[in-house]
Order: C-alpha cells, then sequence, then structure tokens
C-alpha cells in the first residue's frame, strides 16, 4: 500500500449563480486545470488518470459527455491520458478524491488530476413531456406551407406555450439560471422533498429555531468576510475572468436583513439567507503517492489515506444528518477522538443542519469552518468537497495542526467524512 | 508675549494666524488646558492682541487674520462656568459692565477693516461660536466631533457675547431661534449648509485654507452666501411675526413656562438686524442676560451642571479600577439590548443571552436599527458600526460563552425565583472575579445578595430607559460588597460615558424610584378617590417644572410595570397608606395599558399630540363629594416627595447634592429648583 498525498490545488472565485453571465462549467473547470498545471510545468505528463466531479452540467449518466475529460482535453493535458466524471450529488469530489486515493493506494496510478466543477447558472435544459410537445407543436406550426393554415396553427401553439406558464429560463433571483432545472435538480425523488424542505424537516425535528439558524448564518458570513478581508483566500483563489474573490459574502451582513427575508416554499424557518447559495464554482486538486511526490520535490499540503474517508447512507428526508454517523465512524475507524481534531469543514448545506450536525457531534465552535461556510461562500454542488478538502489543507498548514477533518451530508440521505494528516 | 494666545505668520507672512491656547490660570508658566475656554482674561487679552494686529495692519505688515485654536481639535468650548457662577451673587449693574465690555472688544473685532476667518475644527460652543459670528467668514473642518452649539439656555442663561444679535442675519430666524432657544448642535456639514459657516474643508488643510479665504478676500473677493430657500423665506420682515409666534409656542410647550431663559433669548433675539454697533439689539442682550444670570433657576440649573461633573469625575471613595473589556448581558429585552448597544459602541465585546434565540434575534436588530441611527447622524462611520457590531456573540443554550466576561449584567424579568436561577446558572461559568451587577429596580438587594455565589462581587447598577437618552446609572452595593467592585461599575459607568450616582447603602427603589414612588402613587390616591381630574393634575405639575406629569409617566412607564412597581415597594414607603389599584388591574385586563398600547390616561396617535381619555376616565367612576384643588393636591405630594429625599439624606443613603442630581436625571424632577432638597 503507497501513502497517497495531496501536492496542491486551487479554486475560482465562488461566484453567485447569475451574477456574471455567460459562465460554463468547462470554461471555470479548464481555467482551475490550466492555473494548476502551470504551477507545474512538467507534470501533465505524468498524470496516470484524471477523476473529475460535476452534478448538473452534462447530459445525464447513460450518455453522459463526461466533462472531465473535456476539461482534461482543453486545459491542454496530453490527450493520451483517461478521464472519468464522478457523480454522488453535493459530495462528488469527494468521492473522485476517494477514487484516486484508492487507486494510487494500490499502485494503480501515481499521480492523479481531480478537477471539480460546477455552474449553478447553466444547468442543462430540461423538459418534461407535456413541455417537450408544445414546443413540438410550434415547431411542425412554424413548418407548414399553407398560409391560412400556418398562422392560426403558430397563434395556437404560442398559446399553448404561454398558457403552460412554465418559465424554464428566466428566474426574478438568479439572472439567467435556469430555476425549474435547479429545482428539480434538488428535489430527491427518494422522497419527495426539495432540499430546503428536509431541512425545514429537520429544524422542526430537533427544535432547531428559525433565530438560532438566522444567527449560524451571520457567524458564518461574519466568518468569511473577515477572512475574506485578512486575505486567507488569496492562497487558494486563481484569477478567474478578471475576478478574484468570492461575491456571495455579504460584508456586514445584518440580523434586520435576515429577519426581512421569507421562508422558501412549504418552510417556515429556512430561508434563503440561512442556506446555502446557488454558486459557479471549480476547484482542482492535485493528488500523487507521496514517493512520487517527494521524488519531484513537490509540496505535500496532506495525507489522504483511504482508510481516512468513508460515506454512509442516512434516512432521506433528514439528509442534512449525514455527517453524523459518517463523522462518528470514522473516528471510531481511525481511533481519534473530537479533541484531536485541529479543525473540522462542515458544509453549511443549511443552518438548521449545520446546527444539528455541530450540537450532536458536540463540535466545539471556534473550530468549524473558521473561514465561513457554504452559506457565505456559496455551495457549487460537485466542486463543494474539494474545496473544503483545500481550505482544510491550507488551514491547517498555517495553525500547525496534525488532523483536519472534513464533512459533508448529500441530497438522498448519505454523509461523507475525510480525515486529513499533516506531519 | 500673551498668556493665552499666540500669534504666527505661516507662508508669506502677509495673514497673521491668533491662536488661542488657553491655560489653566493666569500666568506663562501654567499648563494648557485641554479644551479652551473663554475667561474674562482671555477676552481682555484677545483686546489688545487686535489692537496689536490692528497696528500691523495700519503698518502694511499684515492683510488679513485668521483665528484658530492652538489645540487641534477644539476649538472653543464656552465661557467659564466658575466666573458666570460668580456673577449669579454679584450686583447687577457689575454683570452689565462685564457684559458690555465683553461686546465693545467683539464690536472691535467686528470693526476691523481687513479680513478676519475663524479655522474652527471640534467644539465650537457658546462663547465661542459667538467669537466665530464676529469674525467676517468661517471655515470649518470636516474632523467629526466638529459642532456648533449654543448651551446657554440649559444652564439657565442666554447667550451674552452677542450671539442672539450675529446669529439671525446669518442663518436666519428659524435656525437661528432653534440654536438660541432649544440648543440645536449643528455638525459641521449641517452648519455649511445653514450659511454658519463659509467652507468645510479635510481637516489636515484646515489652516492653510483658512489663510487663503483671508487672502482672497483681502484681494477683494466678496462671499455671498444664499440661505436654504424656507429659511430665506421665513426671515423676511413679513414673516419675522409669524416665526417668532411659533417658536414661543414650541418654547412655552416644552418649559411649560417654568424657565425663563429661552424666552428671554427669543426677546434678544427680536432685535436682531439692526446695526450691530449703533442698534439696541446688543445693549438689550445686555439687560435680558443679567435677568437671567440672577434667576433662581439659572443657580439651580448651574448647581445641577456642577453636580453632574462632580459625579462624572469623582471616585465616589471606591479608588479607581479599569474599565472592563468583555460584558455579558443576561436578559435580552430592552434594557439588555440597549445596553449592550451602549457597550458595543464604546469597542467592547458583548454576549447577549437570553433562554429564547428569537428574542436575542430582535435585541440584534433593535441594535442594528440604533447603529443605523447612529451612521445617520454621523457619530460613526458605516464601516465603524460595522466593525462594533462584529463584536456582538448571541448565547441562548447555556452560559459556556460566559467564561471569558469580566462584567455581567442581569436584567431579567424582575423576580426573584428568575433571578436566582441565572444567578446559580452563571456560577458554573462566570470566572470568580467578574462583576455582576443586577439591573433591578426595586427588589431589596440585601436579599438578593445572599443568593450570589461570592456577593463580594455582586451590586446593582440601575440604568433608566431608555438607555441612549438617559445619562444616569444608579450604583449600590449591598453590605459585603467591596469596594473594588464598587469601583469597576463606576469605571463602567464612565465608560458608556454615563453619569453615577453611588448610594452608600442600598435600600429598595434606590433613590429615583424610592421618591417618584409617591408621585404616581400620591397622583392616583387623588384621582381614583374622585377628587381631581388626572389632566389638571399633569398641568399643574409641568407647569412647576416636572418634565411629566404623573399620569403621563404612568402611560411612559406602563400601567403593568407600574402596578409592580408600585406593589413591591408600598410596604417599605407607603407609610400605611393604602392604594386599590384594582381598577387600572381591570384597565390592563381590557387592553388599555399606556403609551405601549397607545392606550392609557392619554391616547396615543403618530403624529399627533397625545390627547386626554376622557373615556376611561369616565370609567373611573363619577365625582363623589367635593373636588380638591389640584394646585393643592400636586403641592401635598411634591412635599411628600421632598420628605422621601430627606429621608434618603438623613439615613446616609446618598448626600443631598447625589440625591437632587438624581432625581433631575433619572426622572426630571423639577431642573429648575436643582431637584428636591434645597442646596
Amino acid at each position: 500500500m503507497h501513502s497517497v498525498v495531496l501536492v496542491d490545488g486551487c479554486r475560482t472565485p465562488f461566484l453567485k449563480a447569475g451574477t456574471v453571465q455567460g459562465i460554463t462549467a468547462t470554461e471555470m473547470g479548464v481555467a482551475t486545470v490550466k492555473a494548476l498545471m502551470a504551477r507545474y510545468p512538467h507534470l501533465s505528463d505524468h498524470i496516470d488518470i484524471v477523476i473529475g466531479a460535476n452534478v448538473g452540467n452534462q447530459l445525464l449518466p447513460s450518455d453522459g459527455s463526461n466533462i472531465a475529460r473535456i476539461i482534461a482535453v482543453q486545459a491542454g493535458l496530453p490527450k493520451n491520458i483517461s478521464a472519468r466524471t464522478m457523480n454522488m450529488n453535493c459530495v462528488s469530489s469527494m468521492a473522485a478524491v476517494e477514487e484516486a486515493a484508492m487507486r494510487i493506494a494500490c499502485g494503480k496510478a501515481d499521480l492523479v488530476l481531480v478537477p471539480a466543477v460546477e455552474a449553478m447558472s447553466d444547468y442543462t435544459l430540461l423538459l418534461a413531456r407535456k413541455q417537450r410537445a408544445r414546443y413540438e407543436r410550434m415547431v411542425a406550426a412554424s413548418n407548414m406551407k399553407k398560409w391560412w393554415k400556418k398562422v392560426p396553427a403558430v397563434l395556437a401553439a404560442q398559446a399553448g406555450i404561454w398558457a403552460h406558464g412554465h418559465k424554464p429560463f428566466l428566474s426574478a433571483n438568479f439572472g439567467d439560471a435556469p430555476l425549474w432545472e435547479l429545482e428539480t435538480g434538488l428535489t430527491d425523488p427518494l422522497c419527495g422533498m426539495g432540499m430546503s424542505e428536509t431541512a425545514e424537516a429537520i429544524a422542526q425535528k430537533w427544535r432547531i429555531t428559525r433565530a438560532e439558524q438566522d444567527f449560524f448564518a451571520l457567524d458564518s458570513h461574519r466568518r468569511a468576510s473577515a477572512a475574506q478581508k485578512a486575505g486567507r483566500f488569496a492562497e487558494e483563489i486563481i484569477p478567474f475572468r478578471g475576478l478574484t474573490e468570492d461575491n456571495g459574502i455579504r460584508h456586514g451582513q445584518e440580523m434586520t436583513a435576515l429577519e426581512k427575508l421569507r421562508p422558501v416554499k412549504k418552510c417556515s424557518s429556512v430561508t434563503p439567507g440561512n442556506s446555502s447559495q446557488l454558486t459557479d464554482g471549480a476547484v482542482a486538486l492535485l493528488i500523487a503517492s507521496e514517493e512520487f511526490a517527494r521524488a519531484r520535490g513537490l509540496p505535500v499540503l496532506a495525507t489522504l489515506s483511504p482508510e481516512a474517508m468513508l460515506s454512509v447512507g442516512c434516512e432521506p428526508k433528514y439528509m442534512g444528518i449525514g455527517p453524523v454517523p459518517a463523522v462518528r465512524e470514522i473516528l471510531k475507524k481511525t481511533g481519534l477522538a473530537i479533541k484531536d481534531i485541529e479543525l473540522f469543514e462542515l458544509n453549511e448545506a443549511f443552518a438548521s443542519q449545520s446546527l444539528y450536525c455541530i450540537r450532536e457531534l458536540e463540535l466545539p465552535a471556534d473550530r468549524v469552518n473558521i473561514n465561513g461556510g457554504a452559506i457565505a461562500l456559496g455551495h457549487p454542488i460537485a466542486a463543494t468537497g474539494a474545496r473544503l478538502i483545500l481550505t482544510a489543507a491550507l488551514q491547517l498548514a498555517l495553525k500547525n495542526g496534525k488532523f483536519a477533518l472534513v464533512t459533508a451530508c448529500v441530497g438522498g440521505g448519505q454523509g461523507f467524512a475525510i480525515v486529513l494528516r499533516r506531519s | 508675549m500673551y498668556m493665552h494666545w499666540q500669534i504666527e505668520y505661516p507662508g508669506d507672512g502677509d495673514i497673521a494666524v491668533l491662536k488661542l491656547a488657553v491655560r489653566e490660570r493666569d500666568d506663562h508658566e501654567s499648563p494648557l488646558l485641554k479644551q479652551n475656554i473663554f475667561r474674562i482674561s482671555v477676552l481682555r487679552e484677545m483686546e489688545s492682541a487686535l489692537v496689536y494686529l490692528n497696528g500691523k495692519w495700519r503698518a502694511g505688515n499684515i492683510r488679513g487674520l485668521v483665528i484658530a485654536s492652538a489645540k487641534p481639535r477644539t476649538f472653543c468650548a464656552g465661557a467659564d462656568i466658575g466666573e458666570i457662577e460668580k456673577l449669579m451673587d454679584a450686583p447687577r449693574a457689575k454683570t452689565e459692565d462685564l457684559l458690555a465690555e465683553a461686546h465693545s472688544v467683539f464690536l472691535y473685532l467686528a470693526g476691523l477693516r481687513f479680513p478676519t476667518v475663524a479655522a474652527i475644527a471640534g467644539e465650537c460652543f457658546g462663547g465661542g461660536l459667538e467669537l466665530a459670528l464676529f469674525c467676517k467668514a468661517r471655515v470649518a473642518s470636516d474632523y467629526r466631533k466638529t459642532s456648533f452649539w449654543f448651551p446657554e439656555t440649559q444652564l439657565g442663561i442666554i447667550p451674552g457675547f452677542g450671539g442672539t444679535q450675529t446669529a439671525p442675519p446669518l442663518v436666519g430666524f428659524p435656525m437661528a431661534l432653534a440654536m438660541i432657544c432649544r440648543g440645536k448642535k449643528l455638525s459641521a456639514k449641517k452648519a455649511r449648509r445653514a450659511c454658519l459657516v463659509d467652507k468645510v474643508v479635510p481637516h489636515e488643510v484646515l489652516l492653510a485654507e483658512a489663510v487663503a479665504l483671508a487672502k482672497a478676500l483681502a484681494a477683494g473677493r466678496k462671499i455671498t452666501r444664499t440661505l436654504p430657500l424656507w429659511d430665506h423665506l421665513l426671515s423676511s420682515a413679513l414673516c419675522k411675526w409669524y416665526v417668532f409666534r411659533r417658536a414661543e409656542k414650541e418654547i412655552l410647550k416644552e418649559t411649560h413656562g417654568a424657565y425663563p431663559a429661552p424666552v428671554a433669548a427669543l426677546h434678544a433675539a427680536k432685535n436682531a438686524g439692526g446695526n450691530l454697533f449703533r442698534g439696541q439689539g446688543l445693549p438689550h442682550e445686555v439687560k435680558l442676560f443679567a435677568e437671567c444670570v440672577g434667576s433662581p433657576e439659572a443657580r439651580n440649573l448651574v448647581r445641577i451642571y456642577n453636580a453632574r461633573e462632580k459625579a462624572e469625575k469623582s471616585d465616589w471613595g471606591a479608588g479607581s479600577a479599569l474599565p472592563p473589556k468583555r460584558i455579558g448581558i443576561v436578559g435580552a429585552g430592552i434594557m439588555g439590548a440597549d445596553i449592550a448597544y451602549a457597550a458595543l459602541s464604546q469597542d467592547r465585546e458583548v454576549v447577549l443571552h437570553d433562554i429564547d434565540p428569537t428574542v436575542v434575534a430582535q435585541a440584534l436588530i433593535r441594535i442594528e436599527a440604533l447603529f443605523r441611527t447612529a451612521v445617520r447622524e454621523e457619530i460613526f462611520t458605516r464601516e465603524e458600526a460595522t466593525e462594533k457590531l462584529a463584536r456582538f456573540t448571541e448565547s441562548h443554550r447555556n452560559y459556556v460563552a460566559f467564561s471569558r466576561v469580566d462584567f455581567a449584567i442581569e436584567a431579567v424579568t424582575e423576580s426573584r425565583a428568575i433571578k436566582r436561577k441565572v444567578y446559580d446558572a452563571l456560577a458554573e461559568h462566570l470566572p470568580h472575579d467578574a462583576i455582576i451587577a443586577t439591573n433591578t429596580s426595586s427588589l431589596p438587594l440585601a436579599e438578593m445578595a445572599a443568593e450570589v455565589h461570592g456577593n463580594h462581587r455582586f451590586l446593582a447598577m440601575h440604568f433608566f430607559n431608555p438607555v441612549h437618552l438617559m445619562p444616569l446609572i444608579e450604583i449600590a452595593g449591598h453590605a459585603g460588597t467591596w469596594g473594588e467592585s464598587l469601583a469597576r461599575a463606576i469605571a463602567f459607568a464612565g465608560l458608556l460615558k454615563k453619569t453615577p450616582v453611588v448610594l452608600n447603602t442600598s435600600c429598595p427603589g434606590f433613590i429615583v424610584n424610592r421618591v417618584l414612588f409617591h408621585y404616581p402613587h400620591g397622583a392616583l390616591e387623588a384621582v381614583l378617590a374622585k377628587k381631581a381630574s388626572p389632566y389638571d393634575i399633569d398641568r399643574v405639575f409641568e407647569s412647576m417644572g416636572m418634565k411629566m406629569g404623573p399620569f403621563k409617566t404612568l402611560d411612559l412607564v406602563g400601567f403593568g410595570t407600574a402596578l409592580s412597581v408600585l406593589k413591591t415597594l408600598s410596604p417599605y414607603y407607603a407609610a400605611g397608606r393604602t392604594l386599590d389599584t384594582g381598577v387600572i388591574a381591570d384597565a390592563v385586563k381590557r387592553g388599555i395599558l399606556g403609551q405601549k398600547a397607545d392606550k392609557g390616561f392619554y391616547l396615543y396617535e403618530k403624529g399627533k399630540k397625545p390627547r386626554p381619555n376622557n373615556a376611561f376616565f369616565r370609567s373611573l367612576g363619577t365625582p363623589s363629594g367635593r373636588w380638591e384643588d389640584e394646585v393643592l393636591i400636586a403641592e401635598k405630594i411634591y412635599a411628600r416627595m421632598q420628605e422621601e429625599a430627606q429621608k434618603i439624606v438623613d439615613e446616609g443613603v446618598a448626600p443631598a447634592w447625589a440625591t437632587n442630581l438624581a432625581c433631575v436625571f433619572g426622572a426630571g424632577i423639577t431642573p429648575n429648583k436643582g431637584g428636591l432638597l434645597p442646596w
């Protein structure tokens, strides 16, 4: 068994979905990969495989277009390196990192590139059957030859589209981002609930009031704002289209503003203010075997051993509690205790589920998400896991600590946990 | 050359700069005062300096003059209160002579034939403002504390250095009357808009800009001042009558005739606009000033002012201590939130705790609103407010956050049981040397102390509502409170820029509520016995000088709170007089709660004056027997309050001056009489 290390990583600034027009996932992924590989000019040829992560920006699985391959080639990597894309919803990049680590550990690869990307403002357009039927009717009507048939047909088809009332493209909140796609994508078919509704269910069951959730959100923004102002993100962010800072953070966020927000559909305490944001973002990680890294004098940010990574399933209705069983199991497996861990990165999908996990696991609040979390920074679904790993590794180095714990919940009722070690 | 003035000739040397640098005493070795005070000796030196500079102008050496302060962040804070006090005892003729002399010096300044420009940064109050007004132009710095103010009416006198004559032609009558009679304060920006100041410049270049302006004026440039349209229209001769009538009405509404000074200032300002040198305006101001200075109201107001200075500077025999660094507040009601805001404003870390996190969220929203108001009034910048707010921490599940707190304030409901629970819970996490201060207003301190672990650090700090407007804090220890703890509480009051009154021993209700108990108690006695109308009683008290009549006070405090305080304090102070408050309790059930419910003894509507709630009064029953004279009733109640205040002094709870100070600042009790007790 080889020992696996995280060599380096970088990310684009995380941009609130719809704030910057015309972003594509490929563009973001390529930017991160190019920047990362520019730091190690001769490594491109030595990459054994590329395992990327994405959820919504590719055509869905069976004839999927495998965005990792497109990113790899467009970023200039040699075409003989194969690539594949993982989909495990919110923790797709953690799954990609686990795959990379296992490959390296059993000797099948020395160096793996993990590009994780999500452009939530550019989701692939899905059409329900009814919608497709109406558009097909419009196309057929426009193709008619005889004008006395064409005009009424076109008018009728147009009326049909208007009557459908569906706005597949535009939404007031997200600019050009496809609202309906997002709503569909964020609804779990297992329990028929949207992600916000599962967060509300957790809030109801464990009596987490709206005020507590708002305070948690306030804290996340404050920490992220302080971190951005102190320049703690400068190391991990590469410029993208001239932007260098995450734009979802609200500096000087106030309780007054949070209290004014109305709860999300079908919820009574979960609001857009205390949920993670819809974001476009990409992260690229280089993972290698320790010998490879040391032989070439590459930096070693942290050790990622496959034994210190695992995923567990839980009740889909309360998907947000996923980190609890995952963390408990990984602590048992690694023999560590909460007090041994220097810092925790917990994905803030929603304030309610984050609060539940922190309280249930008794995590020390001053060590969790010290640079803020997804409520302030955003949650580009597939890229989030990689960002948590990157941020945790860099902060661990800064604090000279030994262990960091990265964990997230997954829509569909799962949890993932990874322990990073630094020697 | 001069003790309190310096003359410089910067740059080309053709503009002289006369800098005010007042020393503690009239000799050359004395150290400089922190702020410039306009003493008579300073004025006399100014005359010699001006004569000297006039000579230099005649000789062609200088072309203009800038008057500034040698102390970079304060211009002049007004006249010397001590000298004004001496005038109060002096014969009237002496006052008039002194003032006439002052006026002649200022007229000399006004009559100089070369341009004079005042360069102002920081406080420009009273006599200092009047000095600036006699210059031909004024330049102000954008330094945040720069402000323009006539504080004289607050001390029972009127501006006596010509301010009533020079301000109105410059800023128009409406603004002038607001400043002179009602003490309106202007920031640099507002002063610019009002034409009080001709230019606002960055602080670093204040002097340079003033010198440049003087040069320009000397070269023949004219200054045009355009008042805002409304002020311009209202200052015309046609509207003058209306403006004065309206101002007079507003003053009487506020003072109810108990304070002569604002009205005198109004009359003095009526003459403004005539010839400054030969007209009757200035001599008339002298006469009115002399009248006010000799009035008992002025004497009492100055005594209160001195008492306040004494209270703020004294260590009350407790020694000195440092103010706290991290403050923890239990109870996120209005008081808790307001105290948190006060502490956050002074850059302290604050933990605010309540059992219900929603209450804490509402408190934070209230604090954020207070910061927004402060930013709008330019007390802080937006960035400063965000920085201060970032030091706020919420707490609701346990008191773990209190483990780093060095000063804890308990501001929960007035219930022994609830407070006991809080003290027990705090004991687990609060450090042993942290102060525990309770904001109780009526519970007996000694009994509460028995329930606190380590009660040498337990004391009462009684804040008043609303905290950001009421400067008073009553501080009382029980028998076992260490002096050091009291010193730390006093230091905290100082940090919050409040006036502490420290009791020697504690008693239920401390000073203010103990004295004030008789106010609604006696008044309700009379009204519930159907001997008088509440509205008449309110009127009599307000014309006596009480800031608010007893029934308006009941409405403000709220019937619920008032009933519970009356109930708690009755055993101690009612002296056997029982009051059947059943009717009020019924009213509470019917939803008549006081101001909070817009219905009490008065009806409250937004934007309108409170109206008597006659329906409610009638529901209290029809009068039986003869009505008593409400003036007699009011005097009886007032006498009871005076007796209680005297008992406070006799029991050794607090000295007379402190008792008076507390009554004035905590309850607005006849400031025109200097409080309740004779001085």
